[in-house]
Order: C-alpha cells, then sequence, then structure tokens
C-alpha cells in the first residue's frame, strides 16, 4: 500500500464528505448553517422553439445533446451565477447496479437522507430521495412506522429503522404506465427520467409501491450556496417544475466508479452498492451469505434494492 | 496471436484484482500515542475504572471476564498490543484483537460487507478499521443525533397510531 | 363545400338568438368559466402548487372529475343501442343530443387531463410518431387513443347527420351507420380502459381489484341517464319547438332501476371483500367508510353517497315516485351527485390514503382548484347548450338550407 495511494484515498474520504475528518474516525458531518443563499428561482425562462420541439433522450444525436447541454449550462448559468458541468456518462459495460441495507446497522440517523439532497440538488419542497421509517420491531408493515420520528438519540429501543429509496425494480411499474416513455430502465439497472420529454402527468408516483417518485409541483427552491455543480443530465441537474424526479443510484457517481452520496454519508456502513455480476464486490458477496428480502415481494416489481438483518 | 491475448488477459485480470483496499491508520489518529512517554516498566496488575488522568473519560463495557488490561495490551511494549497467543501487534492491527473472539464480523469486514469503506466501487477503497467506529473499550456503536424529519406535506403532525 | 359552411354560418347564427332564459342561462356559464380561466392561469405561472395536492396525493379533483365525466361520455350508448340496434324511434329522434352530449363530456375530460397535467406545454409528446406515445404498455396511452377516438366519432356522426337535415338531405348510410356501431364498442372501450388505468396498479391495493372496471361502467349507465332525463326535461320546458317523447323517459328510467341497484350490489361486493378479508389493503376502505387513525375528511361525504344512491334506487324501484316528476327530478341531482361522489372522490383519493409507505396525507381541493374545475364544468355546460339547441334547430326543422 503505497503512501501516494494512502494520502489519494484520504483526500476523496475528506472530499467525499466535503468535510475533515475529526480524531478518532468518527464521521462527524460539519453542520454548516451559514445564511444560506435560497433562491427560489421563478424567472420562466424564455420560450424557444429548440427547447419546444426538443426530442426525447434516446433520439438526440450527440451532436443534438451537445446543444441542449450548452443551453442547460446557460440557463443555470443566467439562473443562479454559477458554472456548472453537465455530463452524459454511459452505462459501464457488465454492470448491473444493485443496494443492499443492512438493517441490524442502520440507526436512523438521516445522514443519508440529507446527503442525498445535497448531492442531487433536490429542492427544499421535495427534501430527499430518502425517506427513513422508524418501525417497531416485529412488524414490516409501513403503516405501523412513521417517518417523522424525531431522535435525540437513535437508535431507540424497540425500533429498526427502514430507509427507502427508489429500488430501480427490473419489472418497474413505473416505466411501464409511463405514457411518453419519459422513464425507463437504462442498460446498467437504473430507472432514470428525461426531466425535458416528462408531461407531468404523475401516472408514474401513482404507480410506485415505494413512494419513490417526487414531483415539482413548483419551480424548485435552490440554496445556491450548496449547488452541486457536477451534474448529469439523467440525474442530479436542476429540474424544472412540473416534472418528476427521484433517487438515479447518483448516476452522476456510479458510473464513474464512486458509491452514491447516501452510502459514503452513512455513519454505521450499513449501506452497500456496486455491481452484482461482479463475483467479487462486496454487493454479490451480501447476496450469496445474507438472508436478503425485497419490499413488496408479492408486486413481483423486483427491486434492486436488498435489505437483510444479521 | 492466441498467447498475445492470453498475455492481455492475464494482465488485465492480474490488475483487476489488484483494486487496492487502504485500511485506516489508526496509530496516528490516537491523541495519547506513543503510550511509552508515559508508561515505563511499571505494570499495575489491579488498575481498575474510572483510570486517572489523561484516561480519565475512558469507559469500561466489553466482556466482564476482562478484569485485566494485559489481556489485550502488552506488559512489555506498552507501545504494542499483544493477541491471546502472545503475538505482538500494532495499534493499526488492533482489527485482529477483535478477530480473535468475533469471527463472523472479520469474514464480513474483510469482504466489505460489515463496516464501512468508501472510495470507488469498481476500483481503489478506503476501509475504515474496528475502532473507527467501536471505542475499543467501549465498543457499543455510540447514539447520535439524527437529522431533523421531513416536514409533514399538511405542516402538522397526524395524530394516529403507529406514530402517523 | 360551400353549403358546408352555410351550414356552419347557420349553426354558429343561431347561438346568438334565443329566449331570455337562454342568454341568462349563458351568461352565468361564461362567467364561472371566465372565473375557472383565470385559476388556471395563475396554475400555469406558478405550477400544481396552487393546488393542494402532494407527493402522496398526486391526483384529486382533476382527475376524480376526469374518470366520472368519462362515464358521463359511455352512457350516450344507452341512446345508441336503442335508437340504431332496436330501431326505437322515439329515440332515434334525440340519439344525436346523446351524442353531443358524449361529445361535451369528451371535451371536459381532455381538459380536465390537460389541467391536472405537469407540463401542458409537452402535450404534443403524447401524439403518436410525433411525439413518443408508449402504445400499448400504458394504459394512460391507450385512454390518450381512445378518448380522441371516441371525440371524433361523436363529432362525425352527429356533425354529418344534422348536415344532412339542415340540407335536407337522406343521410348515406355507409356514411354513418358503421361509426355508429363503432361507437357502441368504442364507448364500453373508453370507461373501460379508464378503469384499467387504476385496477392494473397493483401498488394500490384499493385500486387493483377486478370488479373496478365493471363498477366504472355500471355507475356510468346508472348516472348517465339521470343527467339524459335532466336535460330532456329542459328541453321539453324551454325549448318550444321540439318534444321528447315520453318512451324516451320509460327507457331512461328503466335503465337507471337496472343501474342503480346493481352498483349498490357491487359496492357491497367490493365492501365485503374489504372488511371480510381484513388484511393489511383494508386500510384504504377504512378510511373511506369509517375514518383511519384520527382522520376521516371523506366519512361523511361517502355516506352521503351511498344514501343517495339507496334513495334514487327506491325512487325509481316505486312507480309512484318515478313518475311523479316533483320526486323524480330532484332525485335526478341526487342520485348524479351520489355516483359523483362515490366515484370521482370516494374512489381517486382513497387510493392513495394510507400511502404506499404509510403515511395519511389527506386532500381537500384549494380554492383554485375547484373554480378550475367549475370552470371546466360550466364550459361544458355552455358548449352543450349551443351545440344541443343548434342541433334541436335543425332536428325541428328550423334551420334549413335555403338556396
Amino acid at each position: 500500500m503505497s503512501k501516494k495511494l494512502d494520502n489519494k484515498l484520504q483526500n476523496l474520504m475528506e472530499n467525499s464528505l466535503g468535510k475533515k475528518v475529526k480524531r478518532r474516525g468518527f464521521l462527524k458531518t460539519l453542520v454548516t448553517d451559514s445564511a444560506a443563499t435560497v433562491v427560489p428561482v421563478k424567472t420562466a425562462s424564455a420560450f424557444s422553439f429548440e427547447k419546444f420541439f426538443q426530442k426525447h433522450y434516446k433520439e438526440l444525436s450527440a451532436e443534438q445533446k451537445k446543444k441542449v447541454f450548452a443551453r442547460i449550462t446557460k440557463e443555470q448559468k443566467d439562473k443562479f451565477g454559477v458554472d456548472i458541468k453537465i455530463l452524459d456518462p454511459n452505462p459501464l459495460d457488465g454492470v448491473k447496479y444493485a443496494y443492499a441495507l443492512n438493517l441490524s446497522t442502520c440507526n436512523g440517523s438521516r445522514k443519508c437522507v440529507t446527503a442525498c439532497a445535497e448531492e442531487n440538488n433536490i429542492p427544499a419542497e421535495i427534501g430527499s430521495y430518502i425517506k427513513v421509517l422508524e418501525m417497531p420491531i416485529g412488524t414490516m408493515n409501513p403503516e405501523k412506522g412513521t417517518l417523522f420520528y424525531e431522535g435525540k438519540q437513535v437508535p431507540k429501543d424497540g425500533k429498526y429503522y427502514l430507509p427507502v429509496q427508489c429500488n430501480h425494480c427490473d419489472n418497474s411499474p413505473c416505466t411501464k404506465v409511463c405514457p411518453v416513455e419519459a422513464t425507463w430502465k437504462e442498460k446498467d439497472g437504473i430507472v432514470v427520467v428525461d426531466y425535458d420529454w416528462c408531461i407531468g402527468c404523475r401516472y408514474c408516483q401513482a404507480a410506485c409501491p415505494y413512494e419513490a417518485r417526487h414531483f415539482n409541483f413548483k419551480e424548485p427552491t435552490i440554496d445556491v450556496s450548496k449547488l452541486n455543480t457536477q451534474q448529469s443530465y439523467l440525474s442530479n441537474r436542476v429540474r424544472p417544475k412540473g416534472v418528476m424526479e427521484k433517487c438515479t443510484f447518483c448516476l452522476q457517481r456510479s458510473r464513474n466508479g464512486q458509491y452514491p452520496a447516501c452510502l459514503e454519508a452513512c455513519p454505521t456502513g450499513a449501506r452497500k452498492f456496486g455491481n452484482i455480476l461482479d463475483p467479487k464486490s462486496e454487493i454479490n458477496q451480501i447476496f450469496k451469505k445474507k438472508r436478503v428480502f425485497v419490499l413488496k415481494e408479492e408486486l413481483n416489481t423486483m427491486p434492486q434494492f436488498f435489505y437483510y438483518f444479521d | 496471436m492466441k498467447y498475445i491475448s492470453l498475455f492481455f488477459v492475464m494482465l488485465c485480470s492480474y490488475t483487476l484484482v489488484q483494486a487496492t483496499v487502504v485500511l485506516e491508520e489508526r496509530k496516528m489518529k490516537l491523541k495519547e500515542f506513543p503510550c511509552s512517554s508515559c508508561h515505563g516498566d511499571f505494570v499495575n496488575e489491579k488498575a481498575k475504572f474510572p483510570l486517572s488522568k489523561p484516561h480519565d473519560s475512558l469507559k469500561f463495557k466489553h466482556m466482564d471476564s476482562i478484569k485485566n488490561c494485559y489481556t489485550c495490551h502488552d506488559k512489555d511494549d506498552r507501545d504494542f498490543l499483544k493477541l491471546h497467543a502472545g503475538e505482538k501487534i500494532s495499534f493499526d492491527e488492533s482489527y485482529k484483537l477483535c478477530f480473535q473472539c468475533h469471527g463472523e464480523k472479520k469474514r464480513d469486514w474483510q469482504a466489505g460487507i460489515h463496516g464501512k469503506q468508501i472510495g470507488s466501487w469498481n476500483g481503489d477503497k478506503y476501509k475504515f478499521v474496528c475502532t473507527s467506529c467501536h471505542e475499543a473499550h467501549h465498543p457499543k456503536f455510540r447514539m447520535m443525533k439524527a437529522d431533523p424529519a421531513p416536514k409533514h406535506p399538511r405542516g402538522k403532525q397526524s395524530q394516529a397510531q403507529g406514530g402517523h | 363545400m360551400i353549403t358546408y359552411f352555410e351550414f356552419l354560418k347557420s349553426m354558429l347564427l343561431s347561438v346568438f338568438k334565443g329566449s331570455k332564459i337562454y342568454f341568462k342561462w349563458i351568461g352565468i356559464l361564461l362567467f364561472i368559466t371566465f372565473a375557472g380561466l383565470v385559476s388556471y392561469i395563475q396554475q400555469l405561472d406558478q405550477g400544481l402548487v396552487v393546488t393542494n395536492l402532494t407527493d402522496e396525493v398526486s391526483w384529486g379533483a382533476y382527475i376524480a372529475n376526469f374518470t366520472f365525466l368519462v362515464g358521463v361520455a359511455a352512457a350516450a350508448v344507452l341512446l345508441v343501442i336503442p335508437a340504431y340496434v332496436y330501431k326505437n324511434k322515439a329515440v332515434k329522434e334525440v340519439v344525436l343530443i346523446g351524442e353531443i352530449l358524449a361529445f361535451c363530456a369528451i371535451v371536459m375530460c381532455l381538459l380536465f387531463i390537460m389541467v391536472d397535467m405537469g407540463r401542458p406545454d409537452r402535450f404534443w409528446h403524447v401524439i403518436p410518431f410525433l411525439g413518443r406515445l408508449n402504445f400499448p404498455q400504458s394504459i394512460l396511452a391507450w385512454d390518450v387513443i381512445v378518448l380522441n377516438g371516441y371525440l371524433v366519432l361523436n363529432m362525425h356522426i352527429p356533425g354529418y347527420l344534422l348536415y344532412k337535415y339542415y340540407m335536407g338531405q337522406k343521410p348515406t348510410t355507409k356514411y354513418y351507420l358503421p361509426f355508429v356501431f363503432i361507437s357502441i364498442f368504442w364507448a364500453v372501450s373508453i370507461h373501460t380502459v379508464t378503469a384499467f388505468l387504476y385496477s392494473g396498479l397493483g401498488g394500490r391495493g384499493f385500486w387493483n381489484s377486478a370488479i373496478l372496471a365493471p363498477r366504472f361502467l355500471v355507475s356510468a349507465f346508472a348516472a348517465g341517464p339521470l343527467l339524459l332525463m335532466v336535460v330532456f326535461f329542459a328541453i321539453n320546458k324551454w325549448y318550444p319547438n321540439f318534444r321528447v317523447k315520453e318512451e324516451v323517459f320509460t327507457l331512461l328510467k328503466k335503465i337507471a332501476t337496472f343501474a342503480f341497484p346493481l352498483n349498490l350490489f357491487l359496492l357491497f361486493c367490493e365492501v365485503f371483500k374489504e372488511f371480510y378479508t381484513d388484511s393489511v389493503h383494508v386500510a384504504s376502505a377504512e378510511y373511506l367508510f369509517f375514518g383511519l387513525h384520527g382522520n376521516h375528511m371523506l366519512v361523511p361525504y361517502m355516506w352521503m353517497a351511498v344514501f343517495c344512491s339507496v334513495g334514487t334506487a327506491v325512487v325509481f324501484l316505486v312507480p309512484k315516485f318515478r313518475d311523479n316528476k316533483k320526486i323524480l327530478i330532484p332525485t335526478c341531482f341526487v342520485g348524479f351527485i351520489g355516483i359523483w361522489i362515490e366515484k370521482g372522490m370516494g374512489l381517486i383519493i382513497p387510493g392513495f390514503i394510507p400511502s404506499p409507505l404509510g403515511s395519511i396525507v389527506e386532500y381537500t381541493p384549494s380554492v383554485n382548484e375547484i373554480f378550475v374545475c367549475l370552470g371546466i364544468w360550466s364550459f361544458g355546460a355552455l358548449l352543450f347548450t349551443v351545440m344541443a339547441k343548434t342541433a334541436l334547430g335543425i332536428l325541428s326543422g328550423k334551420i334549413r338550407h335555403t338556396n
């Protein structure tokens, strides 16, 4: 193990969390409560024929994509005064993502919830793509749990914690019902949304059994000081009003070999992610060794988000 | 041609297998290290908690049958720990002590299933060791304050069973 | 070709002629429509945040009204079958009014869909070949096709026939009769497809039931005759040159007499299955009828709807009541509203409560939503009034082509 590599990863660790690691390595997040420059972006962008007639993502040529990304970059520069980067990473070959969550280890800290919101430029109205249920031990019925628990000291006695986000189902009901195919499952398993094609009918939201899809009822309120400028067209770029959005397994990170933001923020290491087709990955090992299960299996949605107790 | 491609395949699989996992170093994070700067030859077999400064904040709650610090700390060389069979290990390898009893967790940790690792899911990783989350003398994972709850869509808590 | 323009011109001119009551009625409707339009413009500007919809209850008043109105549109078939299959002369005289009602109902449906969309500017995405319609996988894609197809059918058939009557010519059978028979099946299909929108979703236990499509159709056949009767009563009272025969009323009463008890029976079947099985999925039905965990907003409305339906069923079963106009006409309103509650709010909202992760978020339409809904209803009534009045003018022989 070279010193150089060690430093590089140390930096990576600190950068991925955006904070210095404290003594004893406890991964405490530094809460920066500066006067947030919250921008309720209300300026409706001027009508443009290009934007109106823009084709579906799958039908865009490389040339057209460049124009679209340039337009988005310019729009965000006008709105926020910030230079952003729009990436369009392709799915990696031989990769199918899966996620596993150890329910014995999750302590309900909601650090994943916060990290997700920051990484994906999620407006305050939506909050986060992750919802954590505080469940009483002995039941898997979400009705018996609560999303609104306050936790001065977690985990609480007699409770376990169930974070839920998009499961990127193999047999997803949301992609089935979308009338315009604005949402689809990519080759590497990620279910994505083309925010410039979505008509906002919210049928996918009615169809999803996991409450994983979120709608922009208004122009999103973005905290410019916390804007993540590394954006991608299909994932964490700032969405317009009237369209759906959802967890994309941090496509802008995962297709670049990085772990999703929620995993890196988890203080207990309960979250595991990787390529289930790779026999050496930890996710594959979990699948082989642990008694994994999925939520609402009877619906046959075939989620790629697995839970286990150990 | 066949042998050239075979060579490349072997090279690739070699490099893949060699995706590095870097372990967190613990020594540099211990405020009081090196122990030998205070602890000389004197050995107190009857040391009880709470200890004197600077270890006064240390609590002990790990296996009631351990009554003696030197079950894990090396009597002869205070900058090291020792395994059950007597082998000396550095503080950077403190996880080996845990492995003596926690076999299942050892296997899971080595596979990346237990504990935390960050970095790249398909490349180099940085793995945290046991004591970065589990304080050695009081290993139960610490309680913490949860981040704030989401706002109820109607701006209020709905009163109900099950907390809804 | 020129005569067609003259036909359109005559129709348009007849809109501006009428009695005082007609203009009062049109005036009120215009006003309400305008109020709805203003509210909608606000929604266009700010987004759907002006409604009370949330991620948990993502469909509300707009889709509830849409669902109900598809049923009203389908109910035109109740006149088409007697008129064309059984060649009932009395019904044949008024069948075009029924088809015009269906047309207006579909227009209202499409308007409700449009106001519900987050991005109405992207409506062209649903146009086949131009956009990217997810046919046949998405039931909503099917709905787009069948609703617009039904719209075209109900534009063509009355349009063609009225033109021919206007010209004093005999309509050519092959230009309308095949479409009439298609429209019979198509009417059933629009409501079946709309029901399948809901019943195909596994994640919504309240909707995921085979009986949903039959319930939709039966409730449409219950509410439809009531509306038709009110319309025909209005014509008989206020349109001097046309008389809807008693036979038509008898037919509609017969249909309602079957449909109301049947609708109640199907509701009972659903209720039995939910409460006897008492699985986790009973939560939505429990919320609707009895309230859930202290949330009971819909309970009074649902029970009111049940009593309305029961009362209406009784009225139609007792000859003394159903033949008495003073009882019959209010009953039509009561029954219509009862079905509207049961099918609209009583079906859409409980599907979202509790949410898939067990949250309970109640919903009442916001003021903005209510105005938009009223605006669309009054626009539909306005459209129907002017179209029906013109059609009646042609049917009664008052409007004819002159050389």
